[in-house]
């Protein structure tokens, strides 16, 4: 958390985002699943991605990610091109993320889900292993330190020592976030966090999303398919059908566009 | 030129067997996902079943002039019945109860299978651990001669035992590739093998269109065996090493072709008896199963879904 | 944040790290203590049967639980262990065999315990275990392009294609004058033996190497499988996808443990090729011996280093124990396979080590680690 935003902001001027995405698409097949996206995330911002089924939101997840190569456009993370990076690599720049249907080490302990994230950017080799000296020591300790810290963030700690696969669905979802935390990103993907859970948990969970940008200095782009968490929580919205953008806006704009809601209702016909 | 074309005669003849089993892991594996281990070992029993057979009606029978012509297809009829039966049985035992269970766990168990089959095929009380030799169901005259060159230059003979192996193979791959592409329970196989839950979701019974599969696969297997048992009469003992690398080379082609798709095992089969004959004539015999496993190797890296498959993209 | 929770985790002080960091090479010595003390009993309390028993356990141990780092682990699933041991096994033969050839004209074995012999042996099992990670990069290498069943299978090809090169080496040259005035057809493919196995092999393995190479082996394992590199390799296993999501580079996590599981599987070929009253065979590089290494990681548990060693000791000792076993034990094996996939899938401990089923062990370990 050291690299610190005052560095950061030398490095780029005010006017550029930290996450620009431009024009990017993806084809499979004869489909077009994502055609022409661009979005332009500032720093410390909370962004809403929103669409119906099938939209191609979670593609613009994967695309981000490196899951998918795009077929065109180009992604770049303040001075990093991103595009057609590898995942690991692009987790390396900075961008991490959620799963829709959650993707844990469900055999792992709750801890050891967050640590391995944590050590992102700390290796020792193999004969360190081995030998277990100091610095391996000391790089387990401050690991568990930090996993630990956003554990406690989450309200995960007690469960510590659980495997994460014994966990309630809304911690699992919870952990999913602790770990992403931990890679240390500047950008965080949050592919519907609030799925299957109620109405306590997703208020709890819009509040901690709302702190996250100036806790843990990112930005975070959200998809979700509860709208009163996305109109409370981001402070601008696209929104996406049939894999293009059709709206872009703060929520109260988003609410009332003609396009979005017969996106979401379904195109009045001609002769009704 | 003599020396071509007999190799070829033999690698169109190794290759239909190679094809022939192949088909029954490439369609275990388009429906449920995971290589059948042991379907290389009902090629072996439908060969011993073929010996054991023959044998004892050839002592019940015994004929003076030879055995007669009807007694091949008869021995080939039972190999088919009982290896049909015992592919059913396999699947219904070890296979379906992990039907939910992670795709390495029902490798793991097809590799037990196959182990179980080779050795207990090899007690004495079953078909013992020694090689025993297969008797001639068949006469084997020439039916073609070519000659290349003038006359004592060597010429090329096929027989009626390789006619036999082309002719039954091609047309139990034909029988095979209209029940898959022209009738309704083909149609269901492929729904199967599509989507097995929105298959069963279609009224279709999975279950059954699994067992199908398994006891066609070991129908053919039988067949692969018997045909394989009148070209090489002499018979290993079931756990023998030559066994394991015939379903071996016969997995490869279908791997090679493209795992799942039924003309890809065709194809497969060939391109590796081909790779397999031609480098034992005119480079080594010693090293023809490194050409196989080399090729296999050199193919999955360059294409790892084989020459005919689809590739497959995981679902994030 | 911390003060929020409570917790019995105390912050990590420099005065227990260095403790910690001590008994980071106390467990090793230990190991040392342990080979010491088999090879004590040598004699005393194990015959010249016992031991021979106790040697191959031993063997099949590390074998178990090299093979464990990568099925097990990190959940690849590799039919060609027995490749590696039999590359380990063939190179360490070469560095003993040829190198007393050329050092003393003689294969015979050279000095007693701990004399120039036996350090020629052990360095020759590290040669061994070093060949054999360095096939063990190649071999993993496809990982980057291949999954499940297909990775299995090129590890199988990698086996066979090892076993049938082998049995087209040369035939071992006896002296030195003869390696002297050997023409390079007699060197190349190297004079190993052909079909007939690796004869005339000094038999440097005893107790004492068995268990020092074995001690380091589980004592690298376990502490593997709790470290940095071990949890990645975990993860590969649970979830590729997600893996790769939280920055692990899959691929090079892949191949190095391809890597450490066949420097392991070199170094246990090594003492193999050197037991007494057997020779190391091309036989012994195909599918048929790497399936049970495979059977005893099933049965031990995926990543469990106790459980592969518990398998390991059983499957080894029941041809001793049983009558007639060799007949029915392939049979046996194979049951053995299915019941465990069918009623207990993850093996006997699952992927635990046997520690943990100790109440205090788990409390000690908990989150402090």
């Amino acid at each position: 958390m050291t690299s610190g935003p005052a560095r950061f902001a030398l490095a780029s001027p005010e006017n550029r985002p930290l996450l620009d995405v431009q024009d990017v698409g993806i084809a499979f097949g004869g489909l077009k699943a994502v055609n022409g996206f661009s979005l332009q995330l500032p720093e410390r911002s909370l962004y809403g991605l929103i669409g119906p089924n099938g939209a191609g939101k979670t593609t613009v997840f994967n695309l981000l990610t490196g899951v998918y190569r795009p077929d065109r456009g180009g992604i770049r993370l303040a001075r990093h091109d991103l595009t057609g990076r590898k995942p690991h690599e692009i987790t390396l720049a900075g961008v991490a993320r959620t799963f829709q249907n959650i993707r844990l080490f469900g055999e792992m302990s709750v801890l050891d889900n967050v640590r391995l994230a944590a050590q992102l950017r700390r290796s020792v080799g193999a004969l360190s292993t081995f030998f277990r000296g100091p610095r391996f020591h000391r790089c387990e300790a401050d690991l568990r330190d930090r996993a630990l810290e956003l554990l406690d963030v989450m309200e995960l700690r007690g469960d510590a020592d659980a495997p994460a696969r014994s966990l309630s669905y809304g911690h699992q979802r919870r952990l999913e976030i602790a770990r992403a935390l931990a890679t240390r990103p500047k950008v965080l993907l949050l592919d519907e966090p609030a799925a299957g859970m109620n109405p306590q948990e997703k208020q709890s969970l819009a509040k901690l999303i709302e702190s996250l940008p100036e806790r843990f200095e990112l930005s975070v782009l959200l998809i979700d398919h509860d709208m009163g968490l996305v109109m409370k929580v981001c402070r601008k919205i696209t929104v996406l059908d049939h894999g293009e953008i059709i709206a872009v806006g703060p929520p109260d704009r988003i609410q009332n566009d003609p396009n979005v809601i017969a996106a979401y209702l379904g195109e009045p016909t001609p002769d009704a | 030129m003599a020396d071509f074309v007999q190799t070829l005669e033999t690698a169109l003849a190794v290759g239909s067997l190679y094809a022939l089993i192949a088909l029954g892991y490439t369609m275990v594996y388009g429906i449920l996902k995971f290589i059948n281990f042991a379907h290389g070992d009902v090629v072996v029993l439908g060969a011993w079943i073929s010996y054991t057979v023959a044998q004892w009606c050839l002592k019940r029978l015994a004929p003076a002039d030879g055995p007669p012509l009807w007694l091949g297809p008869v021995v080939l009829a039972c190999a088919m019945t009982v290896c049909g039966v015992l592919g059913f049985l396999i699947e219904r035992l070890a296979y379906k109860p992990l039907r939910r269970a992670p795709r390495l766990n029902v490798l793991i168990t097809a590799i037990g299978v196959s182990l179980l089959l080779q050795n207990v095929g090899q007690l004495d009380a079953v078909f013992g651990s020694s090689p025993v030799s297969m008797p001639a169901l068949l006469p084997n005259p020439a039916l073609v001669r070519m000659s290349f060159g003038g006359p004592g230059s060597s010429e090329v003979v096929i027989g009626l035992v390789d006619a036999t192996i082309f002719v039954t193979a091609g047309l139990l791959m034909l029988a095979l590739e209209t029940i898959v592409y022209r009738t309704r329970l083909g149609a269901a196989m492929r729904a199967v093998s599509f989507n097995a839950e929105t298959a069963a979701l279609m009224g279709i019974n999975a279950n059954r269109i699994i067992s199908f599969t398994f006891v066609t696969g070991s129908v053919l297997a039988a067949a692969a065996g018997f045909l394989y048992a009148m070209k090489y009469p002499g018979l290993n003992q079931p756990a023998h090493t030559i066994w394991v690398l015939l379903g071996l080379k016969a997995f490869v082609s279908a791997v090679i072709g493209g795992i799942g798709n039924v003309r890809g095992a065709l194809l497969g089969g060939f391109v590796i008896a081909f790779v397999e004959q031609f480098g034992a004539f005119y480079i080594s015999s010693n090293y023809r199963d490194v050409y196989v496993f080399a090729l296999l190797i050199i193919i999955l890296l360059i294409r790892p879904t084989g020459i005919l498959g689809t590739p497959y993209r995981e679902k994030v | 944040m911390t003060a929020a929770a409570p917790s019995p985790v105390a912050p990590v002080q420099d005065e227990s790290l260095l403790r910690a960091a001590l008994k980071g090479l106390v467990v090793p010595l230990c190991g040392v203590a342990f080979a010491f003390g088999v090879w004590s009993l040598e004699g005393r309390v194990l015959d010249a049967y016992d031991t021979v028993t106790a040697m191959n356990i031993g063997v099949a141990m590390m074998l178990a639980v090299s093979l464990n780092i990568v099925n097990g682990m990190t959940g690849q699933f590799s039919i060609g262990h027995a490749g590696f041991m039999a590359l380990g096994g063939y190179t360490s033969g070469m560095v003993t065999y040829y190198g007393s050839l050329l050092l003393w004209g003689t294969a015979a074995r050279q000095g007693g315990p701990f004399g120039a012999g036996e350090w020629l042996f052990a360095a020759s099992c590290v040669a061994g275990g070093l060949v054999s990670a360095c096939a063990g990069y190649v071999v993993g290498l496809p990982s980057l392009r291949l999954r499940g069943d297909y990775l299995a299978i090129v590890t199988l090809g990698f086996g066979e294609i090892l076993r049938v090169l082998l049995q087209q080496t040369n035939r071992v040259i006896g002296s030195r004058e003869g390696l002297a005035e050997a023409k390079w057809r007699e060197l190349i493919p190297p004079p190993v033996g052909g079909a007939v196995g690796f004869n005339g092999l000094p038999k440097y393995t005893n107790l004492f190497w068995v268990g020092l190479f074995l001690s380091l082996t589980v004592i690298f394992a376990v502490r593997l499988k709790r470290s940095a590199i071990g949890r990645s390799m975990i993860a590969i296993r649970e979830d590729e996808i997600a893996s790769y999501s939280v920055g692990v580079n899959v691929t090079r996590v892949k191949v190095r443990s391809f890597v450490i599981a066949a420097f392991l599987a070199g170094v246990a070929g090594g003492l193999y090729a050197h037991r007494i009253g057997v020779n190391i065979e091309p036989r012994d590089a195909g599918f048929q011996r790497s399936f049970e290494y495979i059977i005893m990681t099933v049965l031990g548990g995926k990543g469990s280093v106790t459980g592969s060693m518990i398998a390991a000791s059983i499957l080894t000792y029941l041809p001793e124990w049983l009558r007639d076993f060799d007949r029915y034990r392939m049979i046996i094996y194979a049951s053995l396979l299915i019941a465990m996939m069918l009623l207990r899938p993850q093996g006997l401990l699952g992927s635990r080590e046997i520690w943990d089923f100790l109440p205090w062990f788990r409390k000690r370990r908990g989150t402090a680690r």
